[in-house]
This record gives C-alpha cells, structure tokens and sequence, in this order.
C-alpha cells in the first residue's frame, strides 16, 4: 500500500472532500460525470472519471474514439457547450481550487494562464482574420498585463521555443500561409506564451501528417520538460503513451478502466480492454499473430450493459461481468490499478487464461515496441 | 488589387454594351413614342410623323444606335425629347437624393439588422428568436410600395408624426448647395442658427428610409444570425475561449470579425433591389429623384433618358459590388492578395 501513494494516478488516499492532502498534486479529478442531453435522452459521456497529476508530470489518457477523452478534457477546461453538455457531479481540484465551485469570471482567469489546451485540429483552430502574432499577444496582454509591443515581444519569443524559423516575420502571418504542422507549433506557442502549470493536449498529432507526428510528439516532450509543466495528453495511440508520458489512463465507455505507470499498464496489462488495444497495434502483428482487433463496437450509449461496460466484447467475461460492475481494483505487486473481476477474489480461476494471453501479447511486441 | 480593380473594369464593358444593345431595343417596343408624349392624345398621324422626323426618329435603328454610343463615349448622355433637358444636368440634381434615401435605407437596415441577427443566434431557437424571424419574414414578404403607404398613412396622415413628402419641407427656403437635402439642411442651421432645416431633412427620410430598407433589413438580419451561429460553432472560437478571453470579446472580435463577410456579401447583392426599390419609394413619397424620372420617363417614352439611366443604374450597381468586394477583400485576409 505505501508504494502506491506516490503514484499520480492512484486515488485511494485522496480524501474525497476538500482539496488534495499532497501539495505536490496539480490536478485531482474526482468522480466526475458530464452528461448530454440530446434528442434521443442523455449521453453519459463522461461517467465517474478519477486521476490526478502532480506538478511537472505527464499523464496519457487512451482509448477508442468516443470514449469521452475530449469531454474530459473539455470539462476541466470548462469550455462545454452547455446546453447539451452538463457537468452533472464530481470534483475538479486545480491549485488547491474545485474549478466546478469556481465564477465565471475566476474560470476565464486561469484558463489560458495556468490551464492551456492545444486541440486536436490545427487547421481550423485559428481564427483566420487575425495574424498569428495578434492571436498570441492576445493572451499575453489579458494574463501578464504587458503593453501590445511587450506581448509581440514575447509572442516571438514563444514562436522560436517552438522552434518557427523567422519568428519576427511569421506574426505577421495568417493561418492560411502556413502548413498544418506549422499551425499546430502555434497553437503549442499560443499555449505556452503564459507560462502554464498545466498542459492540456487533445490528439495534437491526429490531424497531421505522419512525419509531422514525430516532430510535434518531440516538441511536446520538450516543451514540457524545460518548462516543467505537467502534461495531459490525449490520444487513442498506446504508441504515442508509450514514448510521451509517465502514467496512463485507460478509458472505456466514459470511465477509467485501468491506470499506473505507462511500463505497468503497457507491459503487464491487467484490464481485458487494454490487453486489446495492445493487440490491435499494428507492429505486434509483423510478427506473424494473426490481426486482433477487439470485437464488436463501442456500447449504445442510451443502451449500457448492466455490469462490466466492456462484457458483450470481452474475451473472458463471465456470469459476474453481466451482473454487476467491478471497481477499480488493485493487483497485488503492481502499481496499476484496474476495474475488472478477474483481479477480484471471484476471478481468481480466470485469472491464469489471462495473463497467459497477455504475456503473449508483451513477449511478442517487446524487441519491436522496444526498438 | 489594382489589377484586381481593372480586371473588374474590363470585364463590364461588354456587359454595358449588350445592356445598352437591349435596352435601346426594348423602349423602341414599348407601344406610343415620345411624339404622342409631347403632343397630347389627340394629335394628328401628320404631326406625330413630323415631330418624329424632327427628332431623327425616323432613321434606320443602327444609325441611332451608333449615333447614341457616339455620344455617350464622349460623355454626352443626350437630352430629353420631352423637354430638352440635359440628362447630365438632372441627373446631378437629382441623384443626391437617391443616395441620401438609399443611404437612410441602408443605415436603417445595418444598424437595426445586425444588433437584431447577434440577438436572435445568441438566443437560438427562443421565443427573441421567433418573434425576429417573424419580423424579417415580414418584412421580406410585403412589397415596398404597400409598406410605404402605409408608413406613410398611419405615420403621417394619422398621427402627423412626421413628414411624407419629399425630402425637404420647401417653405423652409433651404438653398440648395449639394442637393443631399440632409447636408444642405445642416449647412442652413449652421448659417442661420436654428436646427430647425437639419431637423425637417431628418424627419423626412426617416419613412422612405424605413420603406425602402425594411427587405435589406430582413436579409441582414436573418444572415447575421446565421453567420453568428455558423462562426459561434466554429474551433477558432473555442480557442479564444480556452485563452481566457472574455465573452464580450469572443463575441465582438472573435465572431464578429467572421460573421462581417456573408453580411457584407449580402449587402452588396441587396444594392441592385435597393436601387429598384428606390423607383418604387421616390414614387410614394414624392422624392425628386432619379427613380421617379426614370418612372416618369418610360411613362413619357423618353427614349434617350431611359437608355442613359438604366446606364447610369448599371454603373452604379457594379461601382457598388466592387466597393463592397474590395470591402470583403480587405475583411478577409485569404482572399487579399489574390
Ligand atoms: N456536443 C455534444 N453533443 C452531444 N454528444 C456529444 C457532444 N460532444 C461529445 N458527445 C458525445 O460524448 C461522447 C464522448 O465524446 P468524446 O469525448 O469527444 O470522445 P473522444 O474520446 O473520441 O474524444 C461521444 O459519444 C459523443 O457522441
Ligand atoms: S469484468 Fe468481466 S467483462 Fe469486464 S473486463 Fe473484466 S472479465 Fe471482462
Ligand atoms: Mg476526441
């Protein structure tokens, strides 16, 4: 149990009122629920999500699209559409604040200041009449107070850190005279202008070019480790954890379903879902297993199954799984945690088919995952 | 955009000159002639055949034709076989009040029309919603001379509200300067001490004003709030939240600045309705401007000044479009250099 503590993403300790005991915790999202309300009745998008981040460390949420990582991300930034969206419970401690208790006015303080958030289209994220350099400055002179030279000054500055050739010329550029990859290191340079405690980065590499990818991940790392922000980063490409972050965040249909460390989580999966996002990478498959993706389709969000959200497509799933739904739960001897009956006492005949598999499916990727 | 500007000029000569082609062709089908015009109806087939040959009227068509572009491309837009007047010289007495009515129209339907389309996208879908799309399908739907009618029925007939004549109340002996009754009114009050000239120019365009913008004013309306929430949706504007902007300046810079170019678009292809628009309310109100001489030349058959107004109109309307491109152009920064 002490090991555990200094894990960002383990909760147990955490008290649920009042904000986090560890003044080393930046974030502390606890049992949050954001809800849509639509024609068809509610989408639960986001059903009960917990992690948290500490200062100067990176956490990687993953899963299939539709699995409620944007909304999460959204959420915390408070920029939902509401109506349809509704923040229906849970806790967002930020700096020792719920943002969930937080004004308006306060919201739109932090929110570019110590919150920023680089999104998942460069293409259209930026608005196509200003020059970049007003788009930048923009924040600059909102949060530091500096004079309109002073914040083109330092939009410069932030462009170069980012690596823009030729900054001085760039601000006075339009969207539209540069390339998804240049758009998107400005969006990184718009995010890092105010010297954020938190980085929040929704599939940044998504929309681009294969070879920009790298480039941006790379970019992203650094930024992050010579600014000593703490990193969110949001992807459905275990790949991209595995390179980018320390801790990682499983999610299925709007929950957690297994978190830890990234070495954890991506070499001793403990969650049936995980181990088939492992098999469905690509670079496991050169190997001659055959192609694994996991069966089946994400649940009708007005029609959830009744106990383990991820039973009609789960392998292993038993009379238990239909009934009720697992907790998150802990392994003996690992730092992950997970929500899955195969590691509870009424598993413990499964288990073994399991970790079977998923020691196939490590042993296999190792020296490729590795190279 | 110099080139951009003499590509546009270029492009419209053979778009006047076919203009020219038909027009001269169509107020020759027009039954009667200016001679039955000028000599009453009870003139004789002798007298109309020699006031027509007087007026050269009798010559084969294309020797007019050629005869009339000659003219014009030397800047003679001919005179009136009615009166003989220089159609150069009524034109610029007329025209400033055409402008100053379109102008007053057009005020009316911005400043009324993008507050009203901003009120209606923010509150999408809600009763502040309904009630303006009811109103701008209202106005979209009645026709120009019923409304003004009855502006001018219930407004200045009824209630002595304001004026419903002309665009300037004669008695107040105003000089004319510019002929805009408006500026040559606020000349007058400057010079005399009294507001009372500005004042009477105001109250007079207020109606015909109304009556010749209420369709503008349906159309910005109902495309600003389409803009609105068209742009609202967009990722840019999420961005601008996520800085931390406030909502104000989401909205004023942010939105606004994108939602300015389907409006100004918009206006530009409503300045063809409006100078149409502006035959019909002239005519209503009493307005001496160049929409009721054109109305009051097909009525006449006064061939020459038809031909050179509906010109003149075909000039104005793409001088029109072009400002309203450069406009856009300038608004839009993908489009400026190209
Ligand atoms: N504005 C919205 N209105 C209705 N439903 C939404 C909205 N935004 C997201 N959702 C729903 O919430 C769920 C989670 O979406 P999202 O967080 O975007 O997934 P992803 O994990 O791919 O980022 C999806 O089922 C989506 O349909
Ligand atoms: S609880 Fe049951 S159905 Fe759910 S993941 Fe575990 S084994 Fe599969
Ligand atoms: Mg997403």
């Amino acid at each position: 149990m002490k090991q555990k503590a200094d894990l960002a993403v383990y909760q147990e300790e955490t008290p649920r009122v009042g904000p986090p005991t560890d003044p080393d915790v930046l974030l502390d999202v606890r049992n949050l629920q954001t809800h849509f309300h639509v024609m068809d009745g509610t989408v639960k998008a986001v059903d009960g999500v917990d992690f948290s981040l500490k200062r100067g460390e990176t956490l990687g949420i993953v899963g299939e699209s539709g699995c409620g990582k944007s909304v999460t991300a959204l959420t915390i930034m408070q920029l939902l559409d509401m109506p349809p969206g509704e923040i229906v419970g849970g806790e967002i401690w930020f700096e020792g604040r719920d943002l969930l208790t937080l004004a308006p006015e306060q919201i739109r303080k932090i929110r570019g200041a110590d919150m920023a958030m680089i999104f998942q289209e460069p293409m259209t994220s930026l608005n196509p009449v200003f020059t970049i350099g007003d788009q930048i400055s923009e924040a600059i002179i909102l949060h530091q107070h500096v004079g309109k030279k002073e914040a083109m000054t330092r939009a410069i500055a932030s462009l170069r850190a980012v690596g823009i050739n030729a900054p001085e010329r760039r601000v006075k550029q339009y969207p539209h005279e540069m390339s998804g990859g240049i758009r998107q290191r400005v969006m990184i340079a718009m995010a890092l202008s105010c010297n954020p405690q938190l980085i929040i980065a929704d599939e940044p590499t998504t929309a681009l070019d294969v070879t920009i990818q790298a480039q941006i991940l790379e970019l992203i790392k650094k930024i992050q480790a010579d600014s000593g922000a703490a990193l969110l980063l949001i992807t459905h490409d275990l790949a991209v954890v595995a390179e980018t972050v320390q801790n990682v965040a499983v999610m299925y249909a709007g929950r957690v379903v297994e978190a830890g460390p990234v070495e954890d989580v991506l070499l001793r999966p403990q969650h049936p879902y995980t181990l088939g996002l492992l098999n469905s990478i690509p670079a496991l498959h050169k190997r001659g297993r055959k192609l694994d993706v996991i069966k089946g389709v994400v649940p009708n969000p007005f029609r959830m199954p009744p106990g383990c959200k991820f039973e009609p497509r789960c392998p292993y799933a038993w009379e238990v799984c239909r009934r009720s739904e697992p907790d998150m739960m802990d392994t003996p001897g690992r730092k992950s945690r997970s929500r899955c009956f195969l590691h509870a006492a009424e598993g413990a005949a499964r288990r073994y088919e399991f970790e079977k598999a998923a020691v196939a499916t490590v042993t296999a990727g190792l020296p490729e995952a590795q190279a | 955009m110099a080139r951009f500007i003499v590509r546009r000029v270029i492009a419209a000569v053979p778009v006047l000159l076919g203009l020219s082609v038909l027009l001269f062709i169509f107020v020759r089908l027009l039954p009667g002639g200016p001679a039955s015009a000028i000599l009453g109806q009870h003139a004789t087939p002798q007298r109309i055949a020699d006031v027509n040959e007087a007026l050269g009227l009798t010559r084969p068509l294309y020797v007019q034709y050629f005869e009339y572009i000659g003219r014009l491309l030397h800047g003679d837009f001919g005179s009136s076989y009615v009166d003989g007047t220089k159609v150069v010289d009524v034109f610029l007495l007329r025209f400033p009040s055409t402008i100053e009515l379109t102008m007053g129209a057009l005020f009316f339907a911005i400043g009324l029309g993008i507050p009203l389309g901003r009120i209606a996208a923010r509150h999408s879908n809600g009763l502040i919603d309904g009630i303006v799309t009811v109103i701008s399908l209202f106005g979209i739907s009645i026709p120009v001379f019923v409304l003004g009618y009855t502006l001018a029925f219930f407004f200045g007939v009824q209630l002595h509200w304001l004026p419903t004549f002309g665009l300037a109340d004669p008695t107040l002996g105003v000089p004319a300067v510019t002929n805009f009754p408006i500026i040559d009114g606020a000349l007058a009050s400057l010079q005399g001490g009294t507001t009372a000239p500005f004042v009477d120019a105001i109250a007079h365009v207020i109606l015909p004003s109304i009556a010749l913008g209420s369709i503008p004013l349906a159309v910005v309306t109902r495309i600003t709030r389409a803009a609105v929430i068209e742009v609202s949706n967009e990722d840019y504007v999420r961005t601008a939240r996520a800085k931390g902007l406030t909502e104000k300046r989401v909205d004023n810079r942010h939105i606004m600045r994108n939602a300015w170019l389907p409006v100004t678009t918009v206006i530009g292809l409503e300045a063809g309705a409006l100078l149409a628009g502006a035959v019909l309310t002239e005519t209503v109100f009493n307005i001496n401007g160049v929409g009721s001489w054109v109305v009051d030349s097909i009525r006449n058959h006064d061939y020459v000044v038809v031909q050179s107004l509906v010109l003149i109109f075909a000039v104005i309307f793409m001088v029109v479009n072009l400002i309203v491109d450069i406009g856009y152009a300038f608004l839009n920064p993908r489009i400026r250099y190209s």
